[in-house]
């Protein structure tokens, strides 16, 4: 079966037959961000626990020869659950000692047991793959003699960079917003310094960081004071770290008609195949999700498959080879912004990909999303499938929720004190109506039980 | 007239803070009083909260040193408040 596990191992490996390990770092750019120049942040966050326990995800990712390492073990009848759907799943191996703060990565760092189950597994030709490749990853593959089927951490580290995105696109002549790449504070000011007549016009201009993660590290220029205030900050952190180089970009906020996500698989050999493209669904200008497939006409699905091909190539010169998401836009005339982030990395969207080939065939949508949980106890996936009786997807061809991660519900469980767990999935239909009739009933029943936030 | 000047400055932070609030969360806020948790209760996130800072600069013409901010700062808007009147007083 042409499935997309066994493309993403033809990619990987050079061969659709091999055995792979499974680690899912989600926020791999926390670790890719150190030792960069930030935006001010607070030092800690919270989240972490539900973030590092997206690792899950991997589970559908992964097939039946497969191995995925994971911070806890699933529950019992979630896994019977996905078992009933006809989903062949890999080996776990659940970590001993599991820190809410660390990634599935630096956990298994930590546990001799596992190292050496690892390393007997890469005697028997077994390869380590990442959701994105840091130094952390390395570390294991060191420790466990299990090569990663991956480029090196500074290589993905190189390519995942917003400076990387603006230049590649920059080079291969692709449409996108107005803006500068900064690697030094006098560029930073000097791209503030062209920014200001457009910030004076009423346009909105923003500064990324290089590595931020989606949505995090922005800040809106909205007045010179504000731009002054940022690059005063930034000089004072470079001053004292004696570190000159910076990373960021600086945007024009173009407006848009909706947010899209595509994905395409780069080969050892420097093939490309694209793989996808979904839609940012949003309700009352909040993002609910993805939708697929995207509502787009054939030449703007045929104008990115090119880009995809054409960033591939360029990927493949610069030295990598995995999966890579791109975030790109519609504008109000539907003309494409067809390169806003490059994310050479596993994306969301790519855990979806074999569920979705399997499930999401020809005539059917799907919404993927998440429903926030407040909780005051640890909450069984069996108690779940009784409160959402009928609405969870049971075969294909089904409607309903195909729950693809249920390690996020309860990962920020701690005796006595009531937290915020998320329920993520796949709504799976044969019309946008149904799809929202049967999404609020979920919303519904979650409410009733106090569940949804 | 001592107790009204060791009142107002306080009340004037908490007035910024709240104004400022409802224009970074940008929806119709509840009545908030000092206990008001700013990221359970109203929605405040990690990316806001520059914005946040910003603006209360800009509302209280201070300039916060920002090497050293955490969490707890932002916990509630009284632990907001102190923070703000820690740095005005710095």
């Amino acid at each position: 079966m042409d499935d997309f596990t066994r493309r993403l191992k033809t990619a990987l490996l050079g061969h659709p037959e091999g055995s792979l390990a499974f680690l899912g770092n989600f926020e791999v750019e926390e670790r890719w961000a150190r030792g960069e120049h930030t935006l001010p942040r607070l030092s800690a966050d919270g989240g972490a626990a539900v973030v590092n326990h997206m690792d899950e995800f991997a589970l559908l990712l992964a097939s039946g020869d497969d191995h995925v390492v994971l911070k806890a073990a699933p529950d019992g009848d979630y896994l019977a659950y996905l078992d009933g759907l006809g989903i062949d799943l890999p080996t776990v191996h659940v970590v001993a000692d599991s820190d809410p703060r660390r990634t599935v990565t630096a956990d298994a760092l930590e546990d001799p047991a596992l190292i050496a189950r690892l390393r007997d597994l890469a005697a028997d030709g077994v390869r380590l793959t990442a959701h994105g490749v840091s130094d952390v990853e390395e570390s294991l593959s060191q420790r466990t003699g299990m090569p990663l089927a991956a480029p090196d951490a500074v290589t993905c580290k190189a390519v995942n960079s917003k400076v990387y995105s603006r230049r590649a696109a920059d080079e291969l002549g692709l449409r996108q917003p107005a803006g500068w790449t900064c690697e030094t504070v006098d560029e930073l000011r000097r791209a503030f310094a062209e920014a200001r007549p457009l910030v004076a016009a009423g346009h909105k201009v923003v500064v990324k960081e290089a590595f931020g993660v989606s949505g995090k590290g922005i800040a809106v220029l909205e007045s010179d004071r504000r731009m002054d205030r940022l690059a005063g900050m930034v000089a004072k952190a470079v001053d004292r770290s004696g570190q000159p180089r910076v990373a960021f970009v600086v945007e024009e906020w173009v407006a848009k008609r909706s947010d899209l996500n595509y994905q395409f698989t780069v080969g050892r050999d420097g093939d490309v195949r694209f793989d996808f493209v979904k839609e940012l669904h949003t309700e009352g200008g909040v993002h609910k999700g993805h939708r697929m497939p995207a509502r787009l006409s054939a030449a703007q699905v045929a104008e990115l498959t090119d880009t995809a091909h054409r960033l591939g190539r360029k990927l493949a010169a610069d030295g990598y080879f995995g999966v890579v998401g791109v975030d790109a836009m519609v504008d109000p005339d539907d003309g494409l912004y067809p390169v806003v982030e490059i994310n050479a990395r596993n994306n969301m969207s790519t855990y979806q990909a074999r569920v979705q080939d399997r499930f999401v065939g020809a005539g059917r949508i799907a919404l993927a999303r998440h429903y926030p949980v407040r909780l005051t106890r640890a909450l069984p996936f069996a108690e779940v499938r009784g409160l959402l009786d009928g609405l969870l997807l049971d075969r294909a061809g089904g409607t309903g929720l195909l729950v693809n991660n249920f390690a996020t519900v309860n990962a920020g469980h701690r005796a006595g004190t009531a937290f915020d767990g998320r329920l993520y999935g796949l709504l799976v239909a044969s019309s946008d109506d149904e799809i929202a009739a049967v999404d609020n009933e979920i919303t519904a029943r979650l409410e009733a039980t106090g569940h949804e936030r | 007239m001592s107790e009204s000047t060791a009142v107002a400055p306080r009340e004037r932070i908490v007035d910024a803070i709240t104004s400022v609030l409802a224009q970074v969360l940008d929806y119709e806020l509840p009545a908030l009083t000092e206990q008001s948790r700013l990221f359970d209760e109203l929605g405040l996130d990690s990316t806001g909260v520059f914005e946040l800072l910003m603006q209360l600069e800009e509302a209280l013409e201070v300039e916060f040193d920002t090497d050293n901010l955490e969490m707890a700062h932002f916990e509630t808007v009284r632990s907001l408040a102190d923070f703000v009147a820690a740095e005005m007083d710095r």
